[in-house]
């Protein structure tokens, strides 16, 4: 018997197929499944781009033995930046791909892929200085400096653990 | 606008802000070829807005951060600040309540002193210290500072960074220096993460705030008699690789401390440099009358190991006029008459200054270019060990026990001395 299969169409145009039960790693495409029932027509995905929907099916094919995310109110899957190593190698892409992925994981709603894109990137800033972290995601400062040292001394209680 | 799932994080005071930003504004989108001069709110639709992440995604990353960097994250901009502050909030409290529990547990363990968190608070500058803005360095600080040891050592050994400092920006080693908390040295020195070259204090302003940590031991260190900074020196120079970059300072401490032949051996061996030493420096100031006494045996290493020290005495800039009074010091020192040599720099130690108006000679300072103050009594500065306050020269009559270095003996001490 073959395996059911779905088929993703990127915002590029380009059709990808993948096993259902990698697919529904995407609880977006498991409801809309549910909702819609079985389809052999091509899933249009608006928001996500060829190359990094690749990146997303080959995340959910690793992972679909996965246990099932408890969902949000699990508190252990946050504020820790441990990171697996094949997902740590996953990740290993530029900025720009890696906040598509993020992006991709969260229209999808794939939880454990936005986990393992947001440990990343936490990772990624930790220890950085406010300055340096607008840097990394192009942000403007719009606190005036008297703002900035109030929030500051404000903030005195995080310096240590 | 902020999208719902947002708002159901934040609290009501911070909402309003919220909507006012509208989002996160950029310097320029990443797509954009041209960045453009007005900033650009993610949550408008840019055609080139790839790459420009929505409120929502960094509420997601923020849930990873840990304290202190959720902290600076939150201190990028207005809507994060507003965004994330009720999960600061948050934070802050879980912390304050360990704090707490902690505080408790300590003065359980520890059989403290009644409410210790009250010792610790009080004339606290910040408004909200019940709310645990007041960080766990405080305490350490504090304990530092008020001499409990039994604290100090249970902070660090519970993990508390040994190289933190306090609010004021002191680091804890130098501040247990200054608070004549000396029992406090070795606990800290004890630990395998201390920071050997920690700067004194973070501010720009304090002259001697660059100095490494054993010339601060050496310049503020004030047991000279306790017999506790003797070992500490030794275990920064022998276990910790520390380094004697300000030879004045470390050379008048060595020269004055009992055990100074297997200091000086200790400070050799480690590479330590002595380039300011100079003879006459030896036998001039007070502070290093020490150098050459009561041992003579003491003069004679010192000069054996830095033979150069010797060509001062022919040197250039000395005047034919007083090379004569030079040529018997050179004489007793190519005799190797230690005795004659130790004899006549007292001599020259009692020449007024005026007449040994010498080119190079430096008046000794310390090293943050404070000039050393001779008035006050400090026994580094002063023959500590054996002093006889009749006597006429400033030298020592009684015998003071030295470690016989020079005979190879292995830290037993021998009471010996120069007979007068």
């Amino acid at each position: 018997m073959s395996v059911p299969t779905l088929t993703f169409q990127s915002n590029d145009g380009v059709e990808i197929t993948v096993a259902r039960d990698v697919a529904e790693r995407s609880v977006l495409i498991k409801n809309m499944l549910g909702d819609l029932g079985d389809t052999d027509e091509a899933i249009p995905i608006p928001n996500v781009n060829e190359a990094v929907l690749r990146k997303v099916i080959e995340w959910c094919e690793h992972h679909k033995g996965d246990p099932p995310n408890t969902g949000d109110d699990d508190d252990s899957r946050r504020k820790t930046t441990d990171i697996d190593e094949w997902d740590q190698k996953f990740m290993q892409v530029d900025q720009e791909m890696l906040f598509e992925i993020i992006l991709a994981a969260n229209y999808l709603d794939i939880k454990g892929l936005l986990d393992v894109g947001c440990k990343t990137v936490a990772n990624m800033i930790k220890g950085k200085s406010p300055e340096e972290i607008r840097k990394t995601f192009n942000i403007q400062n719009d606190f005036t400096p008297e703002e900035e040292d109030q929030i500051r001394r404000e903030n005195e209680w995080a310096e240590d653990r | 606008m902020a999208s719902a799932s947002i708002l159901n994080h934040v609290a009501p005071e911070d909402r309003e802000e919220m909507e006012r930003l509208k989002g996160i504004y950029y310097n320029g989108c990443r797509g954009c070829f041209n960045f453009p001069s007005e900033g650009v709110v993610s949550m408008q639709s840019c055609s080139h807005d790839k790459g420009l992440l929505p409120p929502e995604i960094y509420l997601e990353f923020a849930q990873h951060m840990d304290n202190r960097t959720l902290v600076s994250f939150s201190q990028t901009c207005k809507f994060l600040r507003s965004m994330l502050r009720s999960m600061l909030y948050s934070r802050k409290a879980i912390q304050s309540a360990l704090v707490r529990v902690r505080l408790k547990l300590y003065k359980e363990l520890l059989e403290l002193p009644p409410a210790p968190e009250e010792i610790y608070l009080q004339d606290f500058p910040y408004p909200d210290p019940q709310e645990g803005s007041l960080p766990l360095r405080h305490f350490i600080s504090r304990a530092v500072g008020r001499g409990h040891l039994h604290l100090v050592a249970r902070y660090i050994s519970l993990g508390l960074d040994p190289n933190v400092r306090s609010l004021g920006g002191w680091s804890l080693l130098p501040a247990a220096l200054i608070y004549d908390q000396l029992d406090m040295v070795p606990v800290l020195l004890g630990h395998p993460d201390i920071d050997l070259e920690l700067q004194f204090r973070e501010d720009p302003y304090v002259s001697d705030g660059h100095l490494p940590l054993l010339n601060l031991i050496l310049c503020y260190g004030r047991d000279r008699t306790g017999g506790l900074l003797d070992p500490v020196v030794r275990m920064l120079i022998l276990s910790r690789g520390a380094r004697l970059v300000y030879p004045d300072v470390a050379f008048a401490y060595i020269s004055s401390s009992p055990d100074r032949l297997e200091l000086l051996r200790l400070a050799l061996d480690n590479d330590a440099n002595f380039e300011a030493l100079r003879p006459l420096d030896l036998a001039r100031d007070a502070a290093k009358h020490a150098a050459c006494q009561p041992d003579p045996r003491y003069l004679e290493m010192v000069i054996i190991t830095f033979p150069w020290v010797m060509d001062w005495f022919t040197c250039p800039n000395i005047p034919d006029s007083l090379q004569s009074r030079y040529n018997p010091l050179v004489e007793a020192h190519e005799q190797r008459d230690w005795d004659q040599l130790l004899k006549l720099l007292e001599e020259y130690l009692l020449l007024p200054f005026y007449f040994l108006k010498l080119g190079h000679y430096s008046k000794a300072c310390w090293p943050n270019g404070k000039a050393l103050d001779y008035e006050s009594r400090d026994c580094r500065f002063e023959p500590c060990c054996g002093e006889d306050e009749g006597s006429s020269t400033g030298w020592p009559r009684t015998p003071v026990p030295v470690l016989d270095a020079m005979s190879g003996a292995t830290g037993r001490a021998r009471i010996t001395g120069r007979q007068h």
